[in-house]
């Protein structure tokens, strides 16, 4: 290759990080103002214009526990309950610990009981492992399963290159990672697995359940805004959902918000 | 013009003229108009709408009645056709004359408001489009109540004699053919489901009534499928039944057949969204016979039934306007004590009463009283049971004042949508004074600053709300979440097994490569052989003796020794011999060998000229690397670092 030849390489080389960085700076910013939009709108009585910044940046696919938070707030001042309810589900499923998530999620659901309350009979609770692995956020579990992984390998590690009299200790050290880790894997992989299956809540006031995935179905049941349901399959636009009592139907897919 | 071209266009213009001459004449004579058989008609009374043609010789074809919108079509009939015939004296000619009549039985939905017009009917004669005249039907005062069951106030039947007068024939000159039956004959029962209107806002109520006709009174009548009402909040309008049985009202006839009529039940419906919204059909089964004759059993379904549901209009709708509050309310708020101890309770009752959705309609909400401790409400709904949703919702709060004073709990406001007068309004309660007694007093005035006395802090009570938003600078987004979706978390889970296994794979390699085994001896020995002879070489060459028989003894020993597998230093010949021997190295290449070294050992220290032989030299040389080889190539006995 000629000098020349070399010379743009080496700008080209130069240059593609550094357009890579400016747009990722440019689209923070982006994001950084939508957020700004809807946070200005909201705090002025705006609050139809707030939740449509805040679904801008959820249309981008930025995941966040205040953001969804905010949206529910928005939806909620708006009058849509239902929307609220979902948005506040997943500000409190992407941050656990919280509070004004649970809080705002607990009243919303008050506002939308006054309006209709489903009463699910022979309801069961959440299965075990759900409960298990929605304890805790999806960032604080990859964050902790990541540290226990790498400290395991790399307390292998340690224990091959070291001296014979530490060797009992470091292979304890080793056993109880390696079973931290396993057991913060297994909870990821059940967050993925339940990612796949998710639940959704109900959207409008009222959404009639129907028997097959068509209007023309008989409606099986009815149920109102707030309502956590199971998304066991999808057909087009329809979704076959499950109650918390097994009870199953057909619901248009744009009438559950997923969790 | 080309001469061809040429006949063909006047072919086609005497084909048109021809046409214009010949065809219309039928369409040019012809009358085609309609009319209703009154001035002014009131909601929920039937009337007739009748389109009539009159023309000369030929057929009408592809008649179209005209959009009923706004109307409910309750029967029609038609065409009825009537052909008179003249003859014209003195020729040999005679002239036709057919009259063709639609008649429709109309109602109005009760709450229509007028005027409204009928479009026009379209029919196709003698190739030509006619179109009747629109009428315009003004709305007027009822002119009869509804009889029981909700039947029509007016027999139906008898405008249909009117309009046919059957028997009378239709006088002299004129050919009468019967009219022919649209609908097809009356079925011995079915199910009329009637809504008071088709039209209305969410949120307004829209009556919906389902009623049997039987032409004999049946002896079993059940229901198999309910109507169902989605995209409604339903109220269900008591049954004025006795227990629950079918009550026929008075028969009614129903082209020209008579019916026992009763209300199945009636439902207030609300409309919870805009749009189209559907009540299903309801569908059950009737069984008719007598004592003697096998039971018949009927299979009754109505028409899916369509209201339409209009948003509320957003022109003067208060800012946070309440959606569920549309109705005719008022609003009141009272407590039951004006004057209360610090520490005793307080009831402040609010009650919005009114006609709508009561069960839905939000009350406002507590303001901000300060200085009080306010109690989850309780909430009490009480339907007056009339067709037209009514009644009063109640709220009820206990408030405990925590400091003596005078408070006032301002208007309430209940803002709401009346659907009949389709404007929004606001009710106010009146504001209430409440004095507290126990410490020294403070005005407190709610939703105000507090006017604290004798220094001491008052409790804001603030009404229960949703928490305010995050307004953070920047948006934080889940940077867990996107490195589990990335790529980078694969290659974190990845990498670490993978670089242990390469790392252990490694060592053991290198472990393996490093082992003391009888090849690496046997190559070790002839790399070290090699070297030494190479130097031998050089001190023969060089005339050094001394150092030659020096290099040649190190070299057969250092071969000893590593194939041996152990150091030779401190061994005397015969120690020498016996090892080899014990190691199984043949007898005859032990004394060669031990011999050997032995005579390196005598030449090293033997006067120079006598060891400086180049014969000697050269021989020593050829028998060390003959001995080597035999040392390499020896199967020795077990070896000290196998």
């Amino acid at each position: 290759m000629s000098r020349r030849g070399r010379a743009s390489m080496l700008v080209l080389a130069a240059l593609v990080p550094l357009v890579l960085v400016t747009a990722g700076v440019a689209h923070a910013d982006r994001r950084d103002e939508a957020w700004r939009r809807g946070n200005e709108a909201y705090l002025h009585g705006d609050y139809a214009a707030a939740a449509a910044a805040y679904e801008e940046l959820e249309h981008q696919g930025v995941v966040s526990a205040d953001l969804f938070f905010n949206l529910g707030d928005a939806y909620f001042r708006k009058g849509a309950v239902g929307p609220a309810i979902w948005a506040f589900e997943k500000a409190a499923a992407l941050d656990p610990g919280d509070e004004d998530a649970r809080y705002n999620l607990g009243e919303a659901r008050k506002v939308a009981a006054r309006a209709a309350h489903d009463r699910i009979e022979g309801e069961d609770r959440d299965p075990l492992w759900i409960r298990a692995v929605t304890a805790l956020g999806p960032s604080t579990q990859t964050w902790l399963f990541v540290t226990v992984y790498l400290s395991f390998f790399a307390l292998i590690l340690w224990r091959l290159r070291a001296r014979d009299d530490l060797r009992p200790a470091l292979g304890a050290g080793v056993a109880v990672l390696g079973a931290a880790a396993l057991l913060s894997g297994a909870l990821l992989f059940g967050r993925t697995r339940l990612e796949r299956l998710p639940f959704g809540v109900v959207l409008p006031d009222a959404l009639a359940v129907k028997d097959g995935a068509d209007d023309n179905y008989r409606t099986a049941f009815e149920v109102h805004a707030g309502l956590r349901v199971r998304m066991i399959e999808r057909d087009q636009d329809w979704l076959r959902v499950r109650l918390g009592n097994g009870l199953e139907g057909w619901v248009h897919a744009s009438q559950i918000g997923t969790l | 013009m080309r001469p061809v071209g040429r006949r063909l266009w006047r072919l086609g213009l005497f084909a048109l003229v021809l046409a214009a001459a010949v065809a219309p004449r039928a369409a040019r004579a012809a009358s085609f108009t309609a009319e209703i058989d009154r001035d002014a008609v009131a909601s929920g009374e039937p009337f007739i709408y009748r389109i009539t043609l009159n023309m000369g010789d030929g057929d009408a074809e592809n008649f179209r009645p005209p959009d009923f919108h706004g109307f409910q079509v309750e029967q029609a009939q038609g065409p009825s056709k009537s052909t008179s015939v003249q003859f014209v004296f003195g020729s040999n000619q005679q002239s036709v004359q057919s009259s063709y009549a639609w008649t429709y039985q109309l109602v109005l939905p009760a709450g229509t408001k007028g005027p409204l017009t009928i479009g026009a009917a379209h029919v196709r004669v003698g190739g030509r489009d006619l179109v009747t005249n629109s009428v315009r039907v003004r709305v007027g005062a009822p002119s009869g109540q509804p009889q029981a069951g909700g039947s029509p106030a007016i027999d139906p039947n008898r405008l249909f004699q009117r309009l046919f007068p059957g028997a009378q024939g239709l006088g002299p000159g004129r050919d009468r053919e019967a009219p022919s039956e649209v609908a097809s004959s009356p079925a011995p029962a079915f199910i009329r489901v009637i809504p008071d209107k088709t039209r209305a806002f969410v949120g307004e109520q829209v009556t919906v009534a389902w009623y049997l006709y039987v032409a004999e009174v049946p002896n079993r009548f059940g229901q198999t499928s309910e109507p169902h009402t989605d995209g409604f909040w339903s109220e269900e309008i008591p049954s004025t039944n006795p227990q629950g049985r079918l009550a026929f009202g008075e028969p009614q006839s129903v082209a020209g057949r008579s019916y026992n009529v009763a209300l199945l039940f009636k439902k207030a419906l609300f409309p919870l969204a805009p749009g189209k919204l559907s009540i299903t059909p309801m569908e059950a089964e009737i069984a008719q016979g007598d004592f003697f004759g096998p039971m018949q059993v009927h299979r009754l379904k109505t028409e899916p039934l369509a209201i339409e549901a209009q948003a509320l209009p957003s022109q003067g709708q208060p800012p946070h306007f309440d959606p569920a509050n549309v109705g005719r309310y008022q609003i009141s708020a009272s407590v039951d004590r004006a004057a209360v101890s610090v520490g005793d309770a307080v009831t402040l009752k609010v009650a919005v009463k009114g006609t709508g959705n009561v069960r839905n309609v939000q009350p406002p909400a507590l303001p901000l009283l300060v200085g009080w401790k306010s109690y989850e409400p309780k909430t009490d709904v009480a339907l007056d049971g009339a067709e037209t949703i009514t009644g009063t919702k109640t709220v009820e709060w206990l408030l405990r004042p925590e400091r003596g004073g005078k408070t006032t709990i301002p208007a309430l406001v209940l803002e709401s949508f009346d659907p009949a007068a389709k404007r929004y309004q606001t009710a106010r309660s009146q504001p209430i004074e409440i004095v507290v007694s126990g410490e020294a007093g403070a005005t407190l005035v709610a939703g105000g600053a507090a006017l604290p006395a004798g220094g001491a802090g008052v409790e804001n009570v603030v009404g229960g709300s949703i928490r305010p938003i995050h307004a953070r600078g920047s948006l934080g987004g889940e940077a867990g979440v996107a490195f589990l979706r990335s790529a980078g978390f694969k290659v974190t889970v990845v990498t670490p097994p993978l670089a242990l296994a390469v790392l252990v794979l490694f060592g053991r390699a290198r472990e393996r490569l490093g082992r003391d085994s009888h090849r690496t001896r046997r190559r070790r020995v002839r790399t070290m052989a090699r070297r030494r002879l190479r130097a031998a070489e050089a001190h023969r060459a060089a005339g050094r003796a001394g150092d030659f028989y020096g290099e040649i003894d190190r070299v057969l020993r250092e071969a000893l020794s590593e194939r041996l597998g152990t150091e030779l230093g401190g061994l005397r010949f015969d120690e020498l011999g016996a090892l080899l021997r014990a190691r199984g190295l043949p007898d005859e290449q032990t004394v060669s060998v031990v011999g050997a070294i032995e005579a390196c050992d005598e030449a090293r220290f033997a006067p120079a000229a006598a060891a400086a032989d180049p014969a000697a030299l050269a021989a020593m040389l050829a028998r060390a690397e003959s001995l080597i080889d035999g040392i390499e190539r020896a199967a020795l006995g077990e070896e000290a670092r196998a």
